[in-house]
């Protein structure tokens, strides 16, 4: 089959999205069922077929969208509005917008990896996340479920925690 | 140039502490956040404001609750059309919020005027845009434009604010402008509203102690 002439294909964009937070084990098709399921909501199916919104695919932290060209500011509202991927709540922020994949490649800044910890507060133990920028991130489990806590080093202070590392020492 | 997020809510009430609401704040481009029932306090270069809801139902007790609050961002739930004009007139108060849960007819015109004079500000959750589907969300966008041609019109203050309860809630300057895009306002007019309580908070009526 030929392909059609540069002048007759479709005009795209790119939009860079970090994922917040990276731990979250989501796929390229979870995160677009996400988007689209935003973008359907927002501005309804007419807008939502003309976008032609799509993930392209993960690398690590980010997630590379595309849409038809002159959607991209669309998209990215959409985008701010999503919350959850897979019952798991989520923030994905809009980095760059581009019209080559190579371009937006350059934007992604690779993202400190966290260190797996438990800590007791209160003598209760949790499993955490420590980040070395001093970010940390709680597991609270209950009887509702799974929930993360967000705080940084300081606030472990305030909250007088005691830390091991995973392996017990 | 100040930008401010106005009224989040972090931990106990959230599940992120002030700390790290003040870093995300900042990697998200604010330099200013207006926290409900914290003490003023400055953590990565981002000064924390202490933010106040008060929400009596009359405008006697929302006097008597502005009174024992002392210093502050102070906000006031809004309700019918007469409660909002009087509580637009008591002395301390910097915003009405809420707006979108009231009735149509609760902002008028002639409050719109009083809140311009009084420099009083409209209080703007874009987080109901982000929580809100459906029919709810129709609501507060059409609601929300409602209350930008009388802010065009008359001059009062908007805030705008990500009302989040976790980091994950908060947004950036970026996308706050596209999240308001959705009803109609523009980038200027986005940057201001991020500045405007600030000017609300300088031009406070409370009296103050200069050294």
């Amino acid at each position: 089959m030929k392909r059609l002439p540069p002048t007759l294909r479709e005009k795209r964009r790119y939009i860079l999205v970090r994922i917040i937070p990276g731990t979250i084990s989501a796929d390229e098709r979870e995160l677009y069922y996400a988007v689209a399921d935003c973008i359907t909501s927002l501005y309804g199916d007419t807008v939502a077929a003309l976008m032609h919104a799509a993930t392209i695919r993960r690398e690590g932290d980010y997630l590379i969208l595309r849409c038809r060209r002159g959607w991209e500011t669309k998209l990215c509202s959409a985008v701010a509005t999503v919350r959850m991927v897979t019952s798991t709540p989520v923030h994905l922020e809009t980095c760059a917008i581009s019209g080559t994949i190579k371009a937006l490649r350059k934007q992604i800044r690779p993202q400190k990896k966290g260190d797996p910890f438990v800590c007791t507060i209160n003598s209760e133990e949790r499993d955490g996340i420590r980040y070395p920028d001093g970010k940390i991130d709680l597991i609270r489990r209950d009887m509702k479920g799974q929930e993360v806590v967000f705080l940084t080093q300081d606030d472990m202070e305030m909250f007088h925690a005691t830390t091991t590392k995973s392996n017990g020492i | 140039m100040t930008v401010t997020d106005v009224f989040i809510h972090p931990y106990p009430e959230g599940d992120s502490t002030l700390q790290r609401m003040a870093r995300a704040a900042r990697d998200a481009g604010y330099d200013t956040i207006v926290a409900i029932d914290h003490p003023e306090c400055e953590y990565y270069s981002v000064s924390i404001l202490n933010g106040t809801i008060v929400t009596e139902g009359t405008p006697k007790a929302v006097h008597a609750a502005v009174r024992k609050k002392g210093r502050g961002i102070i906000g006031v739930d809004a309700g019918e059309n007469s409660f909002n004009r009087s509580v637009i007139q008591i002395p301390g108060v910097h915003l009405l919020t809420g707006l979108h849960r009231t009735q149509k007819n609760s902002f008028d015109h002639v409050t719109a005027r009083f809140a311009a004079v009084r420099k009083v500000g409209v209080h703007l959750d874009i987080g109901q845009i982000i929580t809100c589907r459906g029919h709810a969300r129709q609501k507060v966008l059409a609601r929300y434009h409602e209350l930008l041609v009388l802010q065009r019109k008359f001059g009062f203050v908007f805030a705008i604010g990500s009302g989040a309860r976790s980091i994950l809630d908060q947004r950036t300057v970026r996308e706050m402008i596209t999240l308001t895009s959705l009803f109609g306002m523009t980038q200027e007019e986005t940057l201001l509203a991020l500045r405007g309580v600030f000017d609300l908070f300088e031009h406070s009526s409370f009296p103050r102690v200069v050294q």
